[in-house]
């Protein structure tokens, strides 16, 4: 985990159908969800799957013929380390980088949140009484 | 380009000037304008911080050029005292007009050459890294987005293009990990939703929220910021300027969502953002080095959004408020523009090397020698106070007494100089009419006038060849026409034909 690198593309579009998905998965059953969108042999993923294991992003578990994958990491997690890399780059910048957003300013804390809804309706009440 | 650095300096200084007041002034022009006038004020400023460089930047990659070529033949030419004079006039010129010796001493840069190599340097890198970065950031993005498919969330966004009256097509996309909803891409715009866990109310107020950042054609404005960023980078002024920016942007975005809302759709609003609030500080929470700091623009964001009202602004109000910022930016351009439009210096190619030549007939080592004790103050006056370019200068050595409109240049000058026996004031003179003034621009003519009226030409290398009657004639045709511009027609066709058979020959 604490070594946790960047996935390349190739193998990161097989974590998100492994992720989409109740586990466990196999190969055929990825296969099928790749559909047509690539054009991947069954060895390429094949190949994909033994390399995300050897990451420790899945482990596999042998049924008879058939051989089943679990997700090791969850979505979430490596969500956190790869936007952990770029958020704190850029999120607080965001203004910068030519994107309009709803709120790209310092985070605030769980007290200051229930402040400001106290805040709304204070503003709401203090306007009717003023009516 | 020495000007250019000094007006890059002068408009940075005196727009955060400007941008500061302006912020100071905020809480008073609160009560009176509404968000959305005080954030087109900014753009004012903006375009007062990025304008004033375009019709500069031809001049000073120009004038970069300029030394270069205008080096050798005047180096050559006397030997003796000539070269204590050049030393001596290089004195102050090493460390000041650098570029212009560069030839003599080899290149010692001065500190606006170091200041706009700097300049530069940080301009293209702090471009390089935004670019760099967003690059960046649109790659995760797209890694991570999924298109929304579900019809709900797009009828919604449908019927609110269509309430806005927006036709062009926008895409949505969920994409985790980005904290807040955003919109991004000039060609092709594309809402991203930070989550799909968001009731109806929430998306409504959100895609609303986004929608109005796309008509107000907010991501430009934010091009613009960024671009004077990019210029004013080493301010620190700047840096707040774009925050203030920011923050008015999203003012008077919510604004325009609220203003003809009630109260519980203003609270609801209110609740939407903050739940955006709360959900990207708590998935930031979890990711290292969260600061937290936001407290205070939130609570004046949603004071904003639960109060204000559409202010009761008068057409003459709102147009005072932009007449007022105009007229604050433009007289600052135009302050500038005034200090910093000198005539262009003409072709270097001029004057003493004419005295090379002639040097039988004149002696010219006495005037070099006032020349020099002149061009000392000259340079003091004219050059360490860097006021542009004109009067007295020097190039690799070469004396020019040049500029026809500068009339300050004689005061600055102050000293007599006695020349063949007759004294001048080494004054530039006025042309009197713009045929004459252009005709002495275009061979690189400079006269000095005596204070009895007698003239003294300085003349360009392209007279090497004529004879000295010639000279003499053309010279005395060149002085009519510059002290008597209207009383005694000269056909400056005639000088024009007698320059070029010089020309001609020299070649």
């Amino acid at each position: 985990m604490e070594m946790m690198k960047k996935l390349p593309d190739a193998e990161f579009d097989i974590m998100q159908l492994v992720w989409a998905n109740e586990p466990p998965i196999t190969t055929s059953e990825i296969m099928k969800k790749l559909g047509n969108e690539r054009e991947w042999k069954i060895q390429t993923v094949v190949s994909l799957m033994l390399r995300l294991s050897e990451r420790g992003f899945l482990r596999s578990e042998k049924h008879g013929k058939e051989r089943t994958y679990f997700p090791t990491i969850t979505k979430e997690d490596y969500l956190k380390f790869e936007t952990g890399s770029f958020l704190g780059r850029f999120h607080n910048n965001s203004f910068l980088n030519l994107v309009t957003t709803v709120y790209s300013d310092k985070s605030l804390s769980d007290d200051d949140i229930e402040g400001l809804l106290k805040l709304t309706n204070e503003l709401k009440e203090r306007k009717r009484e003023g009516r | 380009m020495h000007s250019f650095m000094v007006m890059l300096l002068t408009c940075s200084v005196v727009m955060s000037l400007i941008a500061l007041l302006y912020m100071a002034a905020g809480p008073l022009l609160g009560k009176r304008y509404s968000e959305k006038v005080r954030y087109y004020v900014w753009l004012i400023i903006l375009v007062g911080l990025i304008i004033p460089f375009r019709p500069q930047w031809g001049n000073a990659l120009i004038r970069v050029d300029v030394p270069s070529e205008a080096t050798q033949p005047a180096v050559q030419l006397n030997s003796g005292h000539l070269g204590d004079i050049l030393s001596s006039i290089h004195f102050p010129l090493t460390t000041e007009v650098a570029p212009i010796n560069s030839a003599v001493q080899g290149f010692s840069p001065t500190w606006w050459q170091v200041a706009f190599v700097v300049w530069l340097v940080g301009l293209i890198a702090f471009v390089s890294f935004h670019l760099i970065n967003h690059h960046f950031f649109i790659k995760r993005v797209k890694r991570w987005s999924k298109s929304i498919t579900d019809k709900a969330s797009n009828d919604l966004l449908r019927n609110l293009k269509a309430e806005m009256g927006i036709s062009r097509h926008i895409s949505l996309l969920l994409c985790e990990g980005i904290g807040s909803p955003m919109m991004l891409g000039f060609a092709k715009p594309k809402i991203l939703l930070h989550t799909a866990d968001l009731a109806q109310d929430e998306l409504r107020f959100i895609l609303k929220h986004e929608l109005v950042h796309y008509k107000r054609g907010d991501l430009f404005f934010k091009g613009l910021v960024l671009l004077a960023m990019a210029i004013h980078w080493f301010n620190p002024v700047i840096y707040v300027i774009a925050r203030a920016i920011n923050a008015q942007c999203e003012l008077s975005c919510d604004a325009e969502i609220v203003q003809t809302a009630d109260d519980d759709t203003r609270q609801q609003y209110s609740e939407a953002i903050i739940g955006v609030v709360r959900y990207r500080s708590k998935f930031k929470t979890v990711l290292s080095n969260t600061f937290y700091g936001g407290r205070k623009g939130m609570k004046k964001r949603i004071t904003s959004i639960m109060t204000t009202n559409k202010k009761k602004v008068t057409i003459g109000g709102v147009a005072s408020a932009f007449a007022l910022a105009s007229m604050l930016t433009v007289g600052s351009l135009t302050a500038f523009a005034t200090e910093f439009s000198q005539p262009e210096p003409y072709s270097p190619e001029v004057s003493i090397a004419r005295h090379r030549v002639h040097s039988e007939e004149f002696d010219f080592s006495s005037l070099f020698e006032l020349v020099q004790v002149n061009l000392n103050d000259a340079i003091k006056e004219r050059f360490i106070n860097a006021e542009g370019i004109g009067g007295l200068r020097v190039i690799a050595g070469r004396a020019d007494i040049i500029d026809f409109d500068e009339l300050i240049v004689q005061e600055r000058l102050g000293e007599m100089m006695v020349f063949d026996g007759t004294e001048f004031s080494p004054r530039t003179l006025r042309a009197g009419n713009l045929g004459s003034y252009e005709f002495m621009r275009e061979i690189g003519a400079s006269p000095i006038i005596g204070d009895d009226g007698e003239i003294l030409m300085w003349l360009p290398q392209s007279f090497f060849e004529m004879t000295y009657e010639e000279f003499n004639e053309f010279a005395e045709l060149l002085t009519t026409l510059i002290v008597f511009p209207t009383q005694v027609p000269v056909d400056i066709n005639i000088l024009r034909e007698h320059w070029l058979t010089a020309q001609q020959q020299t070649i």
